[in-house]
């Protein structure tokens, strides 16, 4: 039992992104499809931004480039669900397995390097992707899209509840295996090595072999999220491997609290209800994204998810300190 | 080099390592014996800490040859080295700092690898590198004397009736030694064991950022020692301390080292406590082994008496 507890951490580390699965399961009962499909995207985004907080908030591995396998699972999910008998979760886990068969690939080049080159890196795996899509017309229907030949049960139009539980379903057994895999002793091995490499390897422990693991594991979560969505957009584009996508990624990780396991969660959440009421006032959100992000990163640098110092509760502290910095800089200045 | 009767752990022949023109180890030939308690001495820029990080796979040398049990270590991972029985501790420690405590030496315990059964009190254990390697597997258990060639220093593994040091005079009877098999994943009791052993139990749930820097080389040293390794590198393992923490840490290494048999080179600037605890002295200076020999012998070296002139090296602590 104390192994247990031991095991599984502060409860302020998941028992957030538990209370969230528990509402997203009750939402349809009371709002509108409208919302529906909001916090359908949010379970999307926020797969996204687990697999981007399993590689740099467990392993300290930066990824800027989850968009690959995020892409890699909505393309290959729609081209196996159009060109064979195959239903969608077979098409969905051939997605999956495609996107950690080319992270497994790659990556054993790439987890070998140093932080900078593995960020430019992956974000050139993605920008390759997206290159492909484009220019693989006859496979991929290039700029114009692919849609997905989604049998009537997986309609929106149809029925979007129906299609929000399978999301939900679908996220909530990956989130599962995510947890299990952090919560073991493999996720305290990367935690170590995030920490400190070096000692981490003289102690023996493989370190690439490890980060190899956390890579191929992160791009099949992204690939999941990448083959859910198509089935609230109903249709893939080269967009899907763009940059921003990888940023949302990084983005939703940041706001929650990375490292966290509820972080991607809670930035979902936060990101998806900005964007959507927002978007109602204008279309530039992107610059409201911004300013909300520096806002959090200025008062609650470790994420409104964090507990205590840099968390969202101690934000007036972290204000009030560097609002003191600032004036003694400013101090300085005039003095010097 | 040395009569085939006496068991190398470790051996350097030539070991240089450049860094453009610096010559920061400069042809180092160097045996270690089984069961040995060495100290490695030097100025600063030495090439002593560069010699670890040779020793231990860090850096590759430039030339010359590093052998482990005659096993050619060049090209092997650290990983490798530290499955093939050596542990390595750092001059400023190098911890997990954001773990906690018990963290820390949980992640050793985990890493100790299944495939190389290590040396512990019980004896050898044959790991695949060691099973393929052409000279027979060692039988004696590391508590057995060797013979030694004159000038190499004494067998740290005597048996009772020879005279103690000063440190095995302070070490109290030896506790529990017993290392379970490295296939069974590390329990409650193996940890709190581990960490028992350097006085942390009382400090477990705390990060090891937050420790002292005696904290922070006790923590260092329970996690190298939970691998169960054979050879113990510590990079200065009293730097950074006050007496009473350097005498405490000392006991420790020196508790540790007797009862699990294993063998030692530490690197150490305080001169009374290489003097209390090492029964072989090795000396180096920009980049070179100057002398090599019984802590009496080096004391009295014109050579070492010139580097070392105005410090410690006329403090008898025996």
């Amino acid at each position: 039992m104390t192994s247990l507890r031991r095991r599984l951490g502060p409860p302020s580390d998941w028992s957030p992104a538990l209370v969230l699965l528990l509402a997203a399961a009750a939402l349809p009962a009371f709002v509108s499809s409208e919302y529906v499909l909001l916090a359908a995207s949010m379970i999307v985004t926020m797969l996204l931004g687990v697999s981007f907080n399993l590689l740099f908030g467990y392993a300290g591995m930066f990824s800027f480039g989850q968009a690959a396998f995020y892409g890699l699972g909505a393309y290959v999910t729609v081209l196996v669900v159009n060109n064979s008998g195959v239903g969608f979760y077979v098409a969905l886990l051939a997605g999956v397995i495609a996107a950690a068969l080319v992270a497994a690939l790659s990556g054993t080049v790439l987890v070998r390097l140093e932080p900078i080159a593995f960020i430019m890196l992956t974000f050139a795996l993605a920008d390759l992707f997206e290159f492909a899509a484009n220019h693989a017309h006859t496979l991929t229907g290039g700029d114009s899209g692919m849609i997905a030949n989604l049998p009537n049960s997986l309609s929106v139009i149809v029925g979007v509840d129906r299609v929000y539980y399978v999301i939900l379903g679908v996220a909530t057994v990956v989130l599962a295996v995510a947890f299990v895999f952090v919560k073991t002793d493999m996720g305290l091995l990367l935690r170590g090595i995030r920490e400190d490499a070096l000692r981490a390897r003289t102690l023996g422990i493989a370190v690439d072999r490890r980060r190899l693991g956390v890579f191929t594991l992160a791009a099949g979560v992204a690939a999941a999220g990448g083959g859910l969505s198509v089935l609230t957009a109903q249709i893939v584009y080269p967009s899907v491997f763009a940059w921003q996508v990888s940023a949302n990624a990084l983005i939703v990780t940041l706001l929650g609290g990375v490292g966290l396991f509820s972080g991607p969660a809670l930035g979902a959440v936060l990101l998806g209800l900005i964007d959507f009421y927002v978007g109602r006032l204008t279309t530039n959100t992107l610059l409201i994204d911004g300013v909300v992000l520096l806002t959090v990163v200025l008062i609650a640098p470790r994420g409104v998810g964090a507990g205590g110092r840099g968390g969202l509760l101690a934000a007036p502290v972290t204000l009030l300190r560097r609002v003191r910095a600032l004036a003694r800089g400013a101090r300085a200045g005039a003095t010097g | 080099m040395s009569p085939a009767d006496v068991s190398q752990v470790l051996e350097l022949r030539d070991v240089a390592r450049h860094f453009g023109g610096i010559r920061a180890v400069d042809g180092v030939t160097l045996a270690i014996e089984e069961g040995a308690v060495v100290a490695l001495i030097g100025p600063n820029g030495a090439g002593k800490s560069t010699l670890f990080a040779l020793m231990m796979g860090e850096l590759v040398p430039t030339a010359g040859e590093i052998r482990l049990d005659g096993l050619d270590m060049r090209g092997l991972s650290p990983e490798r080295h530290s499955r093939l029985g050596i542990g390595r501790t750092f001059q400023a420690p190098r911890l997990f700092a954001g773990l906690s405590v018990a963290e820390n030496v949980r992640i050793a315990l985990l890493a100790r690898a299944p495939e190389s059964r290590r040396w512990g009190p019980s004896g050898w254990g044959v790991s695949r590198a060691r099973a393929s390697h052409p000279t027979p597997t060692h039988t004696p258990p590391p508590a057995q004397p060797h013979i030694r060639p004159s000038g190499q220093g004494h067998s740290h593994n005597a048996e009772p009736t020879n005279t103690p040091t000063p440190a095995q005079a302070r070490i109290s009877p030896p506790a529990q030694t017993h290392i379970p098999p490295a296939t069974e994943s590390p329990g409650e009791d193996e940890l709190e064991a581990a960490l028992a052993e350097v006085g942390l139990s009382g400090q477990r749930e705390l990060a090891a950022l937050s420790l002292s820097q005696g904290q922070r080389k006790r923590l260092e040293l329970a996690m190298v020692l939970a691998l169960g390794p054979r050879l113990l590198l510590l990079d200065e393992p009293t730097a950074g301390m006050g007496v009473e923490e350097r005498a405490t840490i000392m006991r420790l290494v020196m508790g540790a080292v007797r009862r699990r048999g294993l063998t030692l080179m530490f690197s150490e600037h305080d001169m009374e406590t290489v003097f209390a605890h090492a029964l072989r002295v090795v000396v180096m200076d920009r980049g070179t082994l100057i002398a090599d020999g019984a802590p009496e012998e080096i004391r009295r070296d014109p050579h070492v008496q010139q580097i070392y002139l105005g410090s410690h090296m006329g403090v008898d602590a025996s």
